[in-house]
């Protein structure tokens, strides 16, 4: 049953999934190239010494790309679930609700998480040939926050989504922009490091709101 | 579904921590007021500190730290070592103050600019630095091509081809092991700017909390103790470049002292200011000198406190203080916000969650909110108390959260 709920949500998401990946390597390409330009025209050493000394970002367009990917993940997955009720069949499967939700949010958030890591990955990779591996750390720790918006934007927006009464929606999107935004604080590379773990804690909490709009979905709030 | 109550909890926490950063953030954007110190500086004329302040509508006032008011024409006069260009326009520029002849190169060369501020040393750094040669043949630095990393030892790395130059590394860790530098370095600071008159490299505190000067001379690795006092344990260390080539930079060490670092004939010679307490976490650092005089202010939370100082022992010969003017936003936060969550923090660069707790008398806000929960409609009696014990612990934030957040089928 499990491998019918994850190919349900594969039909549901391909699209957009695909349209993720497609986003995720064309800014990678677009960041390579940048870079490779910058090394061009003004040597490695300077650009070496300015981005020791200026800290600018290395990847600017990943910023935002990872929770633009996480609600776009969220709107695929539930919004076809929405139309017509169709959440009240998929709450039907012989399986426990929580397990099917679990299930489905395990889905959504496995496809955010493997494109952001697989991309923040081939981003330090390509980072680590051309600079010393504190330059490819400190962006690594610039693009940390932005990366974890990914998953917790799905969350928040998984979370505003399935909640049935669309007046509630509006009280859950402020205190969601809020939370979200934290992830975007302007700030030098390695200063969010303190704040990760609170940022942990606030994604393995987000997980489960969604459980929450579900049960009022199922208690049946118009 | 399960754990109904467990979700609710979960998320009407979550709404509350967001409304006690998300609350009182407006406000404090709104409430802020500009914190407006005079500016003090002294007279080597009057031999007192001269202040010259502004009001909330940018009417400006001149008076000596006796409280003596000057006019702008006066002001300007007693202050000739800050205002010379503008004097010597005038043709009323002294030939000399107290003895000393006044020749523009002396005031130009030992003009002392300083600024510390903590968030200096509270920021996360790439741990690289660059090398410059500091007997350049040319007038000004070059840029040396490679970085190079001190931590657990140093290397050399090539900007060119992104690895090690093992024989430079090899030939500056041979000179810092034979200075006797024990690695790991606790930290290394140095000025990376290529715009600087020359370059006096870095100084390092080695594991065992010595410090060292590495600097690169005529292609070759310089490194020396500074041998400083065992009494002087320095937390961080500001380089400066003067152009009199007096001094290598400010030392803070743990017990509140600053030093400025002297070169003594190739030695280091520590000099103290004589400054009172200092806590480089906590409190900023002006110095504003000339030949004859240092002006120094040190401001933090309780005020500023401004010294000035002999500028040969930087021992102290006058001071004065303004304690800090009151801030809309405390008296806000004060009477609305007992307690509210910040992420920033001025004396720090880095992110953190950071719990503030006003005054006990706020507390009024959340016991007044708390009240009023006992009242709110169609709620049990036991959700009604437990809504108001919640309001009374987390106030408008935990208030505002009940009201949002679902409460059964609502």
């Amino acid at each position: 049953m499990y491998r019918s709920i994850i190919y349900k949500e594969w039909i549901k998401t391909r699209t957009a999934t695909g349209f993720i990946v497609l986003a995720f390597a064309a800014a990678a390409i677009h960041s390579f190239m940048k870079i490779a330009e910058d090394l061009r025209l003004s040597g490695a050493a300077a650009c070496w010494e300015l981005v020791i000394q200026k800290d600018p970002a290395m990847f600017p367009l990943f910023e935002y790309l990872p929770a633009i990917a996480g609600v776009l993940a969220a709107l695929a997955q539930y919004v076809p679930e929405l139309q017509s009720k169709r959440l009240k069949l998929t709450l039907h499967l012989p399986l426990k609700e929580d397990a099917i939700l679990l299930a489905m949010s395990a889905y959504g958030t496995a496809v955010v998480t493997l494109v952001t890591a697989f991309f923040g990955a081939v981003l330090l990779w390509g980072l680590s040939a051309n600079f010393p591996a504190e330059i490819a750390g400190a962006s690594f720790r610039r693009l940390l926050p932005g990366f974890m918006a990914g998953p917790s934007a799905y969350f928040l927006a998984s979370w505003i989504c399935l909640e049935p009464r669309w007046s509630r929606r509006v009280l859950n999107f402020i205190p969601g922009a809020l939370a979200l935004s934290l992830f975007f604080m302007r700030a030098k590379s390695g200063a969010f490091c303190p704040l990760v773990p609170w940022l942990g804690g606030f994604m393995a909490a987000a997980f489960f709101f969604v459980f929450q709009s579900t049960a009022r979905f199922k208690d049946g709030v118009q | 579904m399960k754990n109904k109550k467990t979700l609710y909890l979960l998320v009407l926490l979550f709404v509350t921590l967001v409304a006690l950063w998300g609350l009182p953030e407006p406000a404090r954007m709104l409430s802020t007021s500009r914190t407006r110190y005079p500016f003090v500086y002294f007279s080597s004329v009057e031999k007192k500190l001269m202040f010259r302040s502004a009001d909330e509508r940018d009417n400006v006032s001149f008076r000596d730290d006796e409280g003596r008011a000057f006019s702008k024409r006066e002001y300007d006069l007693s202050l000739p070592l800050l205002n010379y260009r503008q004097l010597t326009v005038n043709g009323e520029m002294p030939d000399s103050i107290d003895g000393v002849a006044i020749d523009p190169r002396l005031l130009r060369t030992k003009q002392v600019n300083f600024r510390y501020s903590p968030s200096e040393k509270n920021a996360p750094r790439t741990e690289l630095y660059i090398m410059y040669e500091s007997q350049p043949k040319d007038a000004k630095l070059e840029s040396p091509g490679d970085v190079f990393r001190m931590k657990d030892g140093i290397e050399f790395i090539d900007a060119r081809t992104n690895t090690v130059n093992a024989e430079k590394s090899e030939r500056f860790a041979a000179s810092l092991a034979k200075a006797g530098f024990a690695f790991p370095s606790q930290w290394t600071y140095g000025n990376l700017n290529i715009r600087k008159p020359y370059d006096e490299g870095y100084f390092s505190l080695d594991a065992h909390g010595a410090l060292f000067h590495v600097k690169m001379v005529n292609g070759r690795p310089f490194a020396r103790n500074t041998n400083l006092d065992a009494s002087i344990e320095p937390v961080h260390f500001s380089p400066v470049e003067p152009a009199d080539k007096r001094f290598y930079g400010f030392l803070f060490d743990r017990s509140g002292k600053v030093y400025i670092v002297e070169e003594n004939g190739g030695k280091y010679k520590p000099l103290r200011l004589d400054i009172g307490n200092f806590d480089p976490d906590t409190d900023e650092l002006t110095v504003l000198g000339n030949f004859l005089y240092w002006t120094v202010a040190v401001q933090n939370a309780a005020g500023k406190r401004f010294y000035a100082l002999n500028a040969e022992s930087l021992s102290r010969v006058r001071e004065a203080s303004v304690p800090a003017p009151a801030n809309r936003w405390d008296a806000t936060a004060a009477r609305l916000f007992p307690v509210y969550l910040s992420f920033r923090d001025k004396h720090s660069e880095y992110l953190a969650p950071r719990l503030h707790f006003t005054r006990a008398s706020a507390l009024m806000a959340n016991l007044a909110a708390a009240l009023l929960m006992l009242f709110v409609p169609r709620r049990t009696r036991r959700k009604r108390i437990f809504d108001s014990l919640y309001t009374l612990l987390f106030g408008i934030a935990g208030a505002i959260a009940l009201l949002v957040v679902p409460y059964k089928k609502r």
